[in-house]
């Protein structure tokens, strides 16, 4: 699926390979990613899917061997010098100067891109560190460490901040701290794109989303949509005598998988049709739950066997109780 | 000056790195000042009493000898048609006690002794500082972070090496002020000042020349660190080009002794320095005739080698980090 608008991020045929022990090994193959202006963009794959190395070409700390990239309608990294006040990112884990204090790192950043030196405080404010801002960096836990980091790309007070796995190694504390970060930078304009393996976190706060595998992009459109096109509406019918109950549903013509005492009823046309036959036959369900995707799912679907951490396709391990294997692919 | 240069500056100040460097030097400065103290202390009493047996022996055997050793002395200087006042005179007074003590050095000499080589520290302390500068941000990871906000590589570089350069030029004044109070100091103590007239002339000198040849050792120092990132990488490289361009080559081609950065900061350290090679004439008939020639390298020779070098590995350095992608 293509994004009309604007777009804050656009990449096309990008490439880019490594060499390791004299074998080519390719990151990114031929990726068009596109990020529209405004809102949270998931940018989501397995390990070495080549999210990283994507980003890192965007902020041209990486040189792409072939491919174009946009950055609000600029070419970078030619261009990357008078776009990149409105960017700000935080890779990976992000490195300050371990002696310094965390206000003299963010004086030192604010100096060298021009920033108010004012802005300082206010950014340490609105992370939380005003009062350990004094102490140096290095004593700093995970978390702090991040929270300065996000602190340092709002002095540029960005149009577009990327977050590359930013709530690696967080608490949980920590990880909704980042969320609501996140969907408040959105909420007052921020392009927010975020990569990231916490996709149930992601899911909370992504309006779009890209998922890649293998550099390659193979999904890419609004959550709702992508989740949508792939739900089938399972339902979940939690009952005391599943065996009867099943035959009766699958004398419908319904697919009724049992689980315990639930069963999984694909093809129904509606929870309320359940019911209704169940209830004829003078049997009343406990529970009754409408099955949806999930992004997790979503993303375990389209990723299926295509780096570490994904399983190879159809082994069912991320089958639903209701029909929602993948029917789609690249957008 | 650039919003990116004045953070660098600002940041510079407080590298442990600089403060170590400094400390270190300051160290090795007072290395110099007790070998100055060594060389102009006055003589112990046991010193002195040897001396006084010493003066004692001596003077019986001049007083025995002495007109045997000069009627020679004044044949000799006949013979040869020397001075018979210079050669024969000083065979006619008795020896003193400052001829039996040992040889206590005057301020300038001590600081045309002392002084100079500590240039040599210098530029190892600053050459280290550099390369520990800039790689130390390739390491942490802080370059990346760095340039996510300044991303003009060019800039970055510039920066680096102009803050790296006015670091520099405190810690090496502070290193060679040390060692110059120092060794001024232990020689009024020891009460050997002597004449100190030149002595400013000589400080100068090698003020100047050790400052300079600090900041050239910067600048090499940053241009190989942007070139490899790692300080292994430096140290290897700075190795493998003592053993095999400094010390292997002038071996099997002894005229490029001429061109070794050695030789080049020898003449620049030293005011000038000569080499030897080995020349042969001779034909087919002829057996060849060998001598050593020797070549002199003049201070502005050796300063325009070490500034080609510098250039040199500079411009490796910015070609290397402008190209390749940064972790």
């Amino acid at each position: 699926m293509a994004f009309t608008g604007a777009l804050a991020i656009s990449t096309r045929a990008l490439r880019k390979t490594y060499r390791r022990r004299g074998v080519r090994h390719v990151a990114v193959e031929g990726l068009d990613l596109d990020v529209p202006v405004g809102g949270v963009h998931a940018f989501l794959g397995p390990n070495g899917a080549g999210k990283t190395t994507t980003i890192r070409m965007l902020l041209g700390l990486v040189r792409p061997d072939s491919g174009t990239m946009r950055l609000f309608d600029e070419p970078v990294p030619e261009r990357l010098p008078h776009v990149v006040g409105r960017v700000g990112a935080i890779v990976e884990q992000p490195k300050f100067f371990p002696t310094m204090s965390a206000r003299r790192n963010l004086r030192l950043l604010s100096g060298a891109i021009g920033a108010e030196p004012r802005l300082v405080d206010t950014v340490l404010e609105e992370v939380g560190l005003a009062d350990r801002a004094r102490d140096p960096y290095r004593t700093y836990s995970l978390g702090m460490k991040q929270r300065l980091a996000i602190a340092a790309t709002l002095l540029k007070d960005p149009d577009l901040l990327i977050f590359d796995e930013p709530t690696n190694g967080l608490d949980p504390a920590g990880i909704r701290e980042v969320r609501q970060t996140m969907r408040t930078l959105a909420a007052r304009g921020t392009t927010v794109l975020v990569s990231s393996h916490i996709l149930a976190e992601v899911e909370q706060v992504a309006d779009t989303v890209s998922i890649v595998a293998r550099g390659r992009l193979v999904a890419q459109g609004r959550v709702a949509e992508l989740i949508g096109s792939r739900s089938q509406g399972g339902v979940r019918v939690g009952i005391e005598v599943p065996g009867t109950a099943g035959a009766v549903l699958e004398a419908q013509g319904w697919t009724v998988r049992r689980d315990g005492r639930h069963l999984l009823v694909d093809g129904a046309p509606g929870a309320a049709r359940i019911t209704e036959v169940l209830a004829r036959e003078g049997l009343f369900v406990d529970e009754l739950v409408p099955v949806r995707a999930d992004l997790e799912s979503v993303f375990l679907d389209l990723t299926a066997g295509q780096g570490p951490g994904t399983h190879p396709p159809d082994d069912g391990r991320d089958a639903a109780p209701t029909g929602r294997r993948a029917a789609g692919g690249a957008a | 000056m650039s919003p990116l240069l004045r953070a660098e500056l600002l940041r510079v100040r407080s590298r442990a790195v600089v403060w170590g460097t400094a400390v270190v030097l300051v160290v090795a400065a007072l290395g110099f000042v007790v070998a100055a103290w060594d060389d102009t202390r006055p003589p112990s009493a046991g010193a002195l009493a040897q001396a006084r047996e010493e003066l004692a022996t001596a003077t019986a055997r001049w007083e025995s000898d002495h007109a045997g050793w000069v009627e020679v002395c004044e044949q000799t200087a006949e013979r040869d048609g020397e001075d018979l006042h210079v050669l024969c005179d000083p065979l006619r007074t008795p020896p003193t006690l400052e001829q039996v003590l040992p040889y206590r050095p005057a301020l300038v000499e001590t600081l045309e002794h002392r002084y100079p080589p500590m240039a040599v520290v210098v530029l190892v302390g600053l050459l280290v500082m550099g390369v520990t500068l800039v790689t130390a941000d390739f390491g942490s990871g802080a370059m990346g972070t760095w340039l996510t906000f300044a991303p003009r590589r060019g800039r970055v570089l510039v920066s680096r090496l102009v803050a790296a350069l006015a670091a520099a030029v405190p810690v090496a004044l502070v290193a060679l002020g040390t060692a110059l109070v120092g060794i001024v100091a232990v020689v009024a103590v020891n009460g050997a000042t002597g004449d100190a007239g030149g002595a400013a002339g000589v400080v100068a000198v090698a003020t100047a020349r050790a400052l300079a040849a600090g900041l050239w050792a910067v600048a090499v120092g940053v241009g190989l660190a942007f070139a490899l990132r790692v300080g292994a990488g430096v140290a290897g490289l700075v190795v493998w080009w003592v053993a095999a361009i400094e010390s292997a080559l002038p071996l099997l081609v002894p005229a490029a002794r001429g061109v070794t950065l050695a030789t080049s900061l020898r003449a620049w350290l030293e005011g000038g320095t000569t080499y030897g090679v080995e020349e042969c004439v001779g034909g087919a008939d002829v057996p060849p005739v060998c001598a050593v020639v020797e070549h002199v390298v003049s201070p502005v020779q050796g300063a325009a080698a070490l500034l080609v070098a510098a250039l040199v590995v500079l411009g490796l350095g910015a070609v290397s980090f402008r190209v390749r992608d940064v972790p």
